[in-house]
């Protein structure tokens, strides 16, 4: 199931959240398991078993490292074999598929790809649920004996399928015992409205004109169009991404849990290496704790801090997909960063603001056309449309007539993804905290009915013979 | 703010979380979308298998959306929102100042020459005397009014390119001048993809020298006003309240209907009428079909001209409201849907007929792959 659907919104929220606030605190974990069950087996009836295997396995190795908690060697062994499991299933459902074709092309060989369908979410619940057992290993938390709450965080629908990436550590305390008290709930719901209208009213709206230029010929696309079309992108994946993060976050309010802050207006950052401290926070937070630092992080001298640098980019970029643009995408970020790190960060704080902003931003996109496009000449071919002048020529009607239809909507898109509007609410609310109190409501009651008239259009399919 | 007094925001959200969808279970469900033309999502039953392949719960989100509460009041607000963010343009259907005007596509460039080529082939097959019509849509008349710089084709040369395709025994009617020139008169509706009968009066009268009588003057026809509440095609795609219904005009020589005898024909049915205009429909959605009805195989007019001449029309529907004045010119007119035929004999006699008439609208004949069968009829 999406949170950014009438069933969600209408039909599964309204009925988990009158049965777990009447239901008494013990029992709160029982609906919270139920409900992420139902959530998951809604989109993958079949892969629930294999996210609940997952569990069953982390659950069962924090127990058994528990128990052998004098015997290093046995601790050891668990946490590697849970951690195979785990990699292991991700490697089958995500990437076999990849590898098999790439060891085909590369050696002729003919071996069977069985193309199993990618289950929704297992890159987000996998990571999830194997932060329990290294950090459990690591001992920095506590076991969780209780197989309903262990079940339960894993499941928890606000964030199973599209992140943040809760760590175990992240909400241990709350799982067992946590209070909800209508401030909570209050701002859940602000947040939660938040991220509904970002999805739905910026990120499928923006989205819509890239969906366009996506499916257009290379030799239709001037450079009008590109820029146009990228730039939609950008802001289609921030607001889909951010605004499903901040839906979790809002959820996870109402229900009682602070889950981390994901996002952080990226798009402001002044180097490429600030961008990836402010988007998808608890994806680099994971790689950094579960791989950057295990390797050794930056503390063995030049040349292993590189080597780590690479191997973290890798895998990010392998983590948003199995295909080489990805990958790709993840080196291009890795090597800047280090470019960075060497000698361009000194000089990029010394830059004008703008200046410094520019340059990140332009680099993001330039990213966002690798991440986007399959197809690696299309990325060049893009890319040259975009820089050095295209065969449809620097801009057509087509171009112009987007402009026109979209000019407004980046217009807000811009001003969304800035801090500015946060800032003022905040220095109005500090003057006038009346009038903000009364406005609220009424703007989230406004983001909540424009949003719902989105998605009933969305489902709105008229079926008329027209040509006859 | 006192902790623990419950806060503006909750009760609002709670209030709308609850009440839609208990509205929406509560009210009687309807069975049909008229503006949509299909038939809504029932409840699904939930077994193992339709949960297994995800079919009851795509099903259940279907039914569910479907019968949300105030469906298309929400649609309508979502069109405000659009144009006051300047979008002018809904599920393809460019909104202007006076009109709806649908956005004309060509997937498959060579079907328009492979349409043509199967009715030259089938032309010289049987030696009649042929004429093809391709009426432009709205869109390739109206080019000044959609928004600008909004893509769309250039009608007029795609329709020249095709007649330059056409065999030397086929006559071409131009039918994009007249209606260029009449443009601001009423010719489309407004909220419809099709011509009005005005439109198809000059589609008939650029055709009278290709068929060979003598037009009569509009001077001569008594028009009716059926009906002042006609929102077609157009308006169901968009949902669009920004433009008054169309009207609905009938053509008429004497203020009666005049007498006729209309034979539908559809697989083994046969149904008969009395006159050209079916007025059930006038209170109907579609209300185009008052011109001769649905699309049906085969729809002939047998009328009282006396002259014994006969006419085949191979057309869509835009030839509908062209019979109301070709009717004056010809004993009898059948009128045939390729759609559904696989073989001429089904439905008629091709031997009975002087002369074949060609009528599509430029979306059938650029997108329309039935056209095709007549190469091997």
């Amino acid at each position: 199931m999406v949170f950014s659907s009438l069933t969600f919104l209408y039909v599964f929220l309204p009925i988990v959240l009158v049965f777990y606030y009447i239901a008494p605190m013990k029992g709160k974990n029982i609906i919270i398991l139920i409900s992420g069950i139902v959530f998951f087996a809604w989109g993958e009836p079949v892969y629930v078993l294999l996210m609940l295997f997952t569990t069953v396995v982390d659950y069962t190795a924090g127990m058994l490292i528990t128990k052998f908690d004098d015997k290093p060697k046995m601790r050891t062994l668990f946490m590697i074999l849970a951690v195979c499991i785990n990699l292991g299933l991700l490697a089958v459902f995500k990437y076999s598929s990849f590898l098999i074709q790439n060891i085909n092309n590369l050696f002729g060989t003919q071996i069977y790809d069985p193309q199993l369908p990618l289950p929704i979410g297992i890159s987000f619940y996998t990571f999830q649920s194997m932060s329990y057992t290294i950090d459990l290993y690591m001992r920095n938390i506590k076991v969780q004996r209780n197989i309903v709450s262990y079940i339960s965080y894993v499941s928890l629908f606000p964030q199973i399928v599209a992140g943040p990436i809760v760590r175990y550590q992240d909400i241990a305390n709350e799982i067992d015992s946590r209070t909800i008290t209508t401030s909570k709930v209050s701002q859940g719901i602000g947040i939660f409205l938040l991220g509904l209208g970002k999805k739905v009213l910026l990120a499928n709206n923006i989205g819509m004109l890239w969906t366009t230029v996506k499916g257009m010929e290379m030799s239709e696309i001037s450079t009008l169009t590109a820029w146009l079309g990228i730039l939609a992108f950008t802001f289609q994946i921030y607001f889909d991404f951010s605004g499903y993060s901040d839906m979790a976050v809002g959820l996870g309010k109402m229900l009682g849990f602070e889950f981390p802050q994901n996002f952080n207006y990226p798009y402001l950052s002044r180097s490429i290496s600030e961008f990836w401290r402010r988007w998808h926070i608890t994806l680099g937070t994971w790689f950094r704790c579960y791989v950057y630092i295990p390797l050794g992080g930056n503390r063995h001298g030049k040349l292993k801090t590189l080597r780590n640098l690479l191997i973290v980019w890798f895998l990010t970029g392998l983590w948003h997909g199995a295909s080489w643009n990805f990958i790709i995408w993840g080196l291009y970020f890795g090597i800047i960063i280090i470019i960075e790190r060497v000698f361009l960060g000194k000089y990029l704080e010394k830059l004008p603001a703008v200046l410094s902003t520019a340059y990140s931003f332009l680099l993001v996109v330039i990213g966002w056309v690798i991440f986007e496009t399959e197809s690696i000449p299309r990325i060049f071919s893009y890319l040259k449309a975009m820089f050095f002048g295209a065969s449809a020529g620097l801009a057509d009607s087509q171009s112009l007539y987007f402009l026109a239809s979209y000019g407004i909507m980046f217009l807000i898109c811009i001003i969304a993804s800035t801090d500015y509007p946060k800032k003022l609410a905040e220095r109005l609310h500090n003057r006038h905290p009346k009038l903000v109190g009364g406005i609220s409501p009424i703007y989230q009651l406004a983001l909540m009915v424009a949003s719902t008239a989105y998605l009933v259009f969305a489902t709105y399919n008229p079926f008329l013979y027209f040509r006859f | 703010m006192k902790p623990n007094k419950p806060k503006a925001n909750i009760i609002i959200f709670f209030v709308l979380l609850l009440l839609l969808p208990i509205v929406t279970i509560i009210l009687p469900k309807k069975e049909f979308s008229e503006n949509e033309n299909r038939y809504l999502e029932e409840f699904p039953k939930p077994t193992l298998s339709s949960i297994k392949d995800k079919s009851f719960m795509s099903n259940f989100e279907s039914f569910f959306s479907d019968h949300f509460v105030f469906r298309e009041g929400w649609i309508q607000l979502k069109n405000q929102m659009e144009l006051a963010i300047n979008k002018k343009e809904i599920n393809g259907v460019y909104l202007t100042k006076d009109r709806l005007i649908e956005h004309q596509t060509i997937s498959d460039n060579g079907l328009a020459v492979e349409n043509m080529e199967a009715i030259n082939a089938f032309t010289k097959k049987y030696g009649l005397s042929s004429s093809l019509m391709i009426v432009p849509s709205a869109e390739g008349i109206y080019t000044d009014d959609l928004p600008a710089n909004a893509p769309h084709l250039n009608q007029k040369a795609i329709i020249e390119q095709i007649y330059a395709k056409a065999a030397k025994e086929v006559s071409c009617i131009d039918v994009f001048t007249p209606l260029l020139s009449a443009k601001k008169q009423y010719i489309y509706y407004n909220t419809d993809h099709h011509w009005t009968s005005l439109g198809a009066y000059n589609g008939y009268f650029s055709s009278a020298s290709a068929l060979g009588f003598s037009a009569l003057g509009l001077d001569k026809f008594n028009v009716e006003h059926a009906s002042h509440s006609f929102q077609g095609t157009l308006y169901s795609k968009t949902l669009y309240n920004g433009i008054e219904p169309d009207t609905i005009d009938l053509y008429h020589l004497s203020t009666n209907d005049p007498s006729v005898t209309v034979t539908v024909k559809s697989g083994s049915k046969q149904t008969e009428y009395s006159s050209i205009f079916f007025r059930d429909y006038l209170d109907k959605k579609d209300k185009y079909c008052t011109y001769m009805g649905q699309n049906e195989p085969f729809v002939s007019v047998k009328t009282k001209a006396g002259n014994g001449k006969k006419l085949l029309i191979v057309k869509d529907s835009y030839a509908h409201s062209m019979i109301q004045f070709y009717m004056h010119h010809y004993s009898e007119i059948a009128m045939i849907d390729l759609r559904y035929f696989t073989s001429l004999d089904q439905y008629i006699d091709i031997d009975d007929y002087d002369q074949v008439l060609f009528v599509y609208s430029f979306a059938s004949m650029t997108g329309d792959t039935n056209i095709k069968k007549l190469a091997r009829f």
